[in-house]
């Protein structure tokens, strides 16, 4: 019975099974995770209620389209404008709330979190696409077959890189030097007070990452990898930290001459095993990564650049 | 860039400026008063020789 109504209802069907998978891909894309974010229900009915909007557009531009409907294109970038806006709205949240955090994320994480949500729906979109395509132009069964390999594929794109593909992560000892602070052979700042020197002793972890090659150390190189490193370590193992404390702050300074980046962190659960793996699973953000070897080698005998 | 708010001296000889100066007796008051303006004013205690702390603010900078 049910069979034969979607042979029958091609478009109708299509259209459901489109909805579905963009919508489960939207899911997909959700966890929440370690990052905490979107942590609340609230947060995330916004994004549940978008995703759903992003699969059905995707969806239904395919039957239109199909019966000729060319006009049908602007709905897709309709969508497009839709989703800009998701992006305007998550920097302007995490903006407001950055500045009450005593690890603030950076303005570079959060830029990459705010485009993370915005291409997420572009991926909705594109699995409820494929979907719906397949499942109106061939019997509606390869549909589902369609849906699960676009799941995979926005799967896939998820996994972004993180800081162990291209640095090793070691713990240091903290060591002063009357009032100056050292993590392995890096100066990171003057600590005036002997309580808060005492502080840092007890309760912090040295962390000392090395980069694997020129184009890693120019991306650990960049303040807003680094402030995201800080914030995620913060969260995870929590911090040791509170306003009029101005020196107990998790702090990266570069060591110039190697390339290396040394971290204090001040974290409420002393676990470095646990810090190393923190810092290790920090995504690298798009602001910061460069590829500068891989430019210059592009570069090389041609001097005009378009 | 980070500024300096105010400076802690056990010797008023040596320092003298726009920011405010406490003076200390000894040490050991030295080191209090820094503690104490850490914690009021927010602003982090650098100890720039035996006899002198500046408290720096950075949070109007880049840190």
């Amino acid at each position: 019975m049910i069979w034969h109504w979607m042979h029958t209802h091609r478009d109708l069907t299509g259209v459901l099974l489109g909805t579905l998978f963009g919508l489960g891909a939207r899911l997909i894309l959700m966890r929440s995770d370690y990052r905490q974010y979107p942590a609340y229900p609230h947060g995330r009915i916004v994004h549940i209620a978008l995703g759903l909007i992003a699969a059905a557009l995707g969806s239904v531009a395919v039957p239109s389209l199909y019966h000729k409907n060319y006009t049908a294109i602007t709905f897709l970038s309709l969508a497009a404008q839709q989703f800009r806006e998701v992006r305007n709205m998550e920097r302007t949240t995490l903006n407001a709330i950055d500045k009450m955090e005593l690890v603030p994320r950076g303005a570079a994480y959060i830029e990459g979190i705010a485009v993370a949500f915005e291409g997420r729906n572009y991926l909705a979109i594109f699995a409820a696409l494929i979907t719906s395509m397949t499942s109106i132009i061939f019997p509606w069964w390869t549909g589902l077959a369609a849906g699960f390999l676009s799941l995979l594929v926005v799967f896939r794109f998820m996994r972004g890189k993180t800081i162990r593909h291209i640095a090793d992560v070691q713990t240091a000892p903290i060591r002063f030097d009357g009032h100056n602070m050292y993590v392995g052979d890096v100066y990171l700042m003057n600590v005036g007070l002997k309580e808060n020197r005492e502080i840092i002793e007890k309760r912090g972890i040295g962390i000392v990452i090395t980069p694997k090659n020129g184009n890693a150390r120019v991306t650990i190189a960049n303040l807003g990898q680094r402030q995201a490193i800080l914030y995620d370590v913060s969260t995870r193992l929590g911090v040791y930290r509170d306003t009029g404390e101005p020196l107990l702050i998790p702090l990266g300074k570069l060591a110039l001459d190697t390339g290396q980046l040394a971290l204090v962190t001040l974290p409420r659960e002393y676990d470095p095993r646990m810090a190393i793996a923190a810092v290790e699973s920090v995504p690298l953000l798009e602001a910061a990564v460069r590829m500068p070897v891989e430019a210059n080698r592009q570069g090389e005998g041609r001097a005009d650049h378009g | 860039m980070a500024r300096i708010v105010a400076l802690i001296t056990t010797r008023k000889e040596d320092v003298a400026g726009g920011a405010p100066i406490f003076i200390a007796g000894n040490r050991a008051e030295l080191e209090k008063t820094a503690f104490m303006l850490e914690k009021l004013l927010d602003c982090g205690a650098h100890e720039l020789n035996h006899s002198l702390f500046l408290l720096v603010d950075r949070n109007t900078g880049d840190h």
